[in-house]
């Protein structure tokens, strides 16, 4: 039977050209893949908890991975869903801060773990990986304030439209005349992301159906008009 | 070489059975819960540690181990048990 932890090499992992350590080469990449630990982690398996302390980086090869804030009611935010290529605990390098959310894996997951004192020291060895990590950190730094400007100045059909657009440019998937979401998100979950009630979330999809800009298949959304999405969503792309 | 220790307010999964674990663990304070696929159940208690071998060879560990609530615990990375090492040799 294939042990699903066995090692990836990063030269041969899918995400290798999306990620951190895209410009390295065979014999840069070698002391990561003999340091790094490799895990297959099952859907609802978590990665971390929030206010753990971070031990390293997270690099996710395939899979996706959705990061939670609890509120003080309890009520859990979905965040961000991180997918291939993407890395994940990059903030504490530079912080001593705890993690501020949970990862949890949506689906049979693969992720890489560096260690912290490892990846300090790469990157003082390799420059291109602390510009891309730095090109990471920039990249968060703009989408949550993109966030925080659509919660303050968009409405809920605004930020809905916004957010089918995002996840369309993250988990899109071509088919004939429509892009799948590949990503099978509950209602709840859509809605904290938008900042609004399940109820409402239903009504607006409903909309955004009838209008013809989604169709929906069971969880799964299709964008079939992305023009008027980009209209609907106060977005001048 | 930067050695924090974590505290754990409440029951928490450090590692999943079957996966290699991340760090190994030296339990300062309070004590770890392992629990194997036959339910059999064993705490490991302050002074002990957890995933030494596994974290220095990248082998599976079979069991589920939880915190439970006032567990202080010390994680030591690859990198820190290389240093160790090699502090060792040197002395």
């Amino acid at each position: 039977m294939e042990n699903k932890n066995t090692k990836l090499e990063c030269e041969s992992c899918v995400s290798h050209l999306k990620g951190i350590f895209c410009e390295l080469n065979h014999d840069q990449l070698t002391p990561i893949t003999k340091q790094k630990i490799t895990n297959v982690y099952k859907k609802g398996q978590t990665l971390f908890v929030e206010g753990n302390h971070p031990n390293g980086i997270f690099c996710v090869s395939s899979g996706n991975i959705k990061l939670t804030e609890a509120g003080t009611d309890g009520k859990e935010t979905l965040i961000k869903v991180v997918t291939k290529g993407d890395i994940l605990g990059h903030r504490s390098l530079f912080s001593e801060q705890k993690h501020h959310a949970t990862a949890v894996a949506m689906e049979e997951t693969r992720a890489c773990f560096i260690d912290k004192s490892f990846i300090i020291n790469l990157i003082k060895d390799q420059p291109s990986v602390s510009l891309h990590v730095i090109e990471k950190l920039s990249k968060d730094i703009g989408d949550f304030e993109l966030r925080i400007n659509s919660m303050h100045t968009k409405n809920v059909r605004e930020r809905l439209a916004e957010l089918l657009l995002l996840l369309k440019e993250s988990h899109g998937v071509s088919e004939e005349g429509r892009t799948m979401i590949n990503l099978r998100l509950t209602r709840e979950e859509m809605s904290t992301m938008i900042g609004t009630a399940p109820e409402t979330l239903i009504r607006f999809i409903s909309e955004f159906k009838e209008a013809g800009l989604i169709e929906q298949e069971g969880k799964t959304i299709f964008v079939k008009n992305e023009e008027k999405l980009i209209d609907w969503s106060g977005c001048h792309i | 070489m930067n050695m924090q220790t974590q505290n754990f307010l409440k029951t928490t999964k450090i590692h999943y059975k079957g996966m290699i674990p991340l760090v190994a663990y030296l339990i300062i304070n309070g004590q770890l819960e392992t629990r194997d696929s036959k339910g059999n159940i064993k705490n490991i208690s302050a002074g002990e540690m957890i995933g030494l071998k596994e974290v220095w060879h990248h082998e599976p560990l079979h069991f589920d181990i939880d915190t439970t609530p006032g567990t202080t615990l010390l994680p030591l990375d690859k990198s820190m048990l290389e240093r160790f090492k090699q502090v060792l040799l040197e002395s």
